[in-house]
């Protein structure tokens, strides 16, 4: 019989014209928020040159990538009748982390990607001097041009791990400005039309603003969950490990916030919700009086 | 008494209130659920799809029994790429190396390898393996004489192979080096030559053909 009753009473409070009108802001409210949030997470970690920088940092990338490269130098000379010497000093982990910096102030900037070999090169070139030199090998035409070979080879490793693809990079360097233009102006008119639309909401209905908050923190929850469950986030592989790493690593700060928004979303509603509803009472006593 | 009365009215009330407010909430969640899968169900399997088809599952079991369908004269398991799977061995040139799956520079650094574009041994095509000219891999292998044997232990059977010629070849020729499968051959390769250095642009290949003993 109390079922029925609530069941009633939910119908008659959802056919409310009032209220109707409320619910169906709720839903756009909703959906600007979620969208707002989304938006703001990623402007803030994958579009953040800083945060980028400071994630690259914390997730090994430039010591991961520094193994990759050596590992790469090493898989050439196995077959070049070199010995290890001669890639000593070659690269460090400082000037991997400059040239990689340099790349993504690059991209960032939408300038062309320009990473300079001229160091490696160098040193690389001088160290087979010396080796030449202590092992008195004659270098004619045909191995010089080997040796040529060889070096490019080394730089082209190098190249490859640090840009990955220069056509690629270049590409995404002259859409980045444009993007990052496009986010702010995307959040801006949400920030403005989620305002509007939640006074709207208030005035019409307090704890519909409850209702939006609960629903867009109940969705944000869900996603995460849902996509934990569906995708291997900490199995990603792409292009290399140290890549990979990084880019489960902003995969789950980025779902994390999503949670953590979602969760102060929920409690927030629900507070709005019960503040809400206590006067539902006093207003319903002063119908009565 | 009517001050309690009053009291648990504004509760009840509130309780509903809340009660209302939350499901509604459920349900504007479920709406707008429905409709995005809806409209974008399809896209977001998709891509779903795609990302998982870069994450490689870790729980992925490492076949270690590779099964042989010797009717058919074909694997009925294959080993998984960059795996170990069999040792080959040349007596004549006190070569005894592992052979892994995949033709990558970072399994070449742990054996022999063996290009992923041809057959397995006991396949009945041609079989393509390539390794290091060092000193610890094929470096003695340009020394090979004609009818000499390679063989090859894997986990499923041993293969013997004779060997009929050696070339020496561009690495940009790969017609010196033909996938078919009509002829079980091994074709088993280095850098050549095995001195000098900087970077080999040419290679010694050995043709072997099977031998059943």
């Amino acid at each position: 019989m109390q079922n029925v009753y609530l069941i009633r009473k939910l119908v008659i409070n959802i056919f409310n014209k009032k209220k109707l009108l409320s619910y169906t802001l709720c839903i756009f409210l909703t959906l600007f928020l979620i969208l707002l949030s989304i938006l703001c997470v990623i402007k803030y970690t994958i579009l953040n040159k800083e945060y980028v920088k400071q994630q690259l940092n914390s997730s090994n990338y430039y010591t991961d990538l520094y193994n990759i490269i050596q590992d790469g130098f090493n898989n050439y000379i196995l077959q070049s009748g070199f010995d290890n010497k001669i890639l000593d000093n070659i690269i460090t982990i400082s000037s991997i982390t400059d040239d990689v910096n340099n790349l993504i102030d690059s991209l960032f900037a939408g300038s062309i990607v320009n990473i300079s070999t001229s160091i490696v090169q160098d040193t690389l070139h001088a160290n087979i001097e010396n080796f030449i030199s202590e092992h008195n090998y004659i270098v004619d035409d045909e191995t010089s041009s080997n040796i040529k070979i060889f070096e490019d080879s080394i730089i082209d490793v190098y190249i490859n791990n640090i840009v990955y693809s220069e056509n690629i990079v270049n590409t995404i360097s002259t859409f980045m400005p444009k993007v990052q233009k496009l986010f702010t102006i995307a959040i801006i008119a949400l920030v403005v039309l989620s305002i509007v639309l939640a006074i709207l909401v208030f005035i019409l209905n307090k704890a519909s603003l409850g209702i939006s908050l609960v629903s867009s923190g109940l969705l944000l929850i869900f996603s995460h969950f849902y996509s934990y469950i569906n995708i291997a986030i900490n199995n990603i592989l792409i292009l290399n490990k140290a890549f990979s790493t990084f880019v489960s690593h902003i995969l789950n700060i980025i779902l994390n916030n999503l949670f953590i928004i979602g969760i102060v979303g929920l409690i927030i509603g629900l507070i709005i919700i019960i503040l809400a509803s206590s006067t539902v009472f006093k207003n319903r006593k002063m119908l009565t009086d | 008494m009517k001050k309690q009365n009053n009291a648990k009215i504004k509760k009840w009330y509130m309780i509903k209130a809340i009660i209302i407010n939350l499901i509604i909430a459920f349900v504007i969640t479920l709406i707008i659920l429905f409709t995005v899968s809806t409209i974008f169900g399809n896209k977001v399997s998709l891509a779903i799809d795609l990302v998982n088809m870069v994450s490689v599952n870790a729980d992925t079991k490492i076949i270690s029994e590779i099964k042989f369908d010797e009717i058919n004269n074909t694997l009925e398991t294959y080993p998984e790429y960059g795996s170990r799977y069999a040792n080959i061995k040349i007596d004549s040139l006190n070569i005894d190396l592992p052979l892994y799956y995949g033709d990558k520079l970072s399994i070449l650094k742990n054996g022999i390898g063996q290009s992923s574009g041809g057959y397995f041994p006991g396949e009945n095509g041609s079989i393509i393996c390539m390794g290091h000219n060092t000193k610890s891999f094929l470096y003695a292998l340009p020394q090979i004489k004609k009818d000499a044997i390679i063989e090859i232990n894997a986990s499923y059977g041993n293969f013997s192979y004779k060997v009929y010629d050696t070339k020496i070849v561009n690495m940009y020729n790969t017609d010196k080096l033909p996938i078919q499968k009509n002829e079980e051959i091994l074709m088993l390769y280095t850098c050549y030559p095995v001195t000098g250095i900087g970077h080999k642009t040419d290679r010694f290949v050995v043709y072997a053909k099977r031998v059943f003993n």
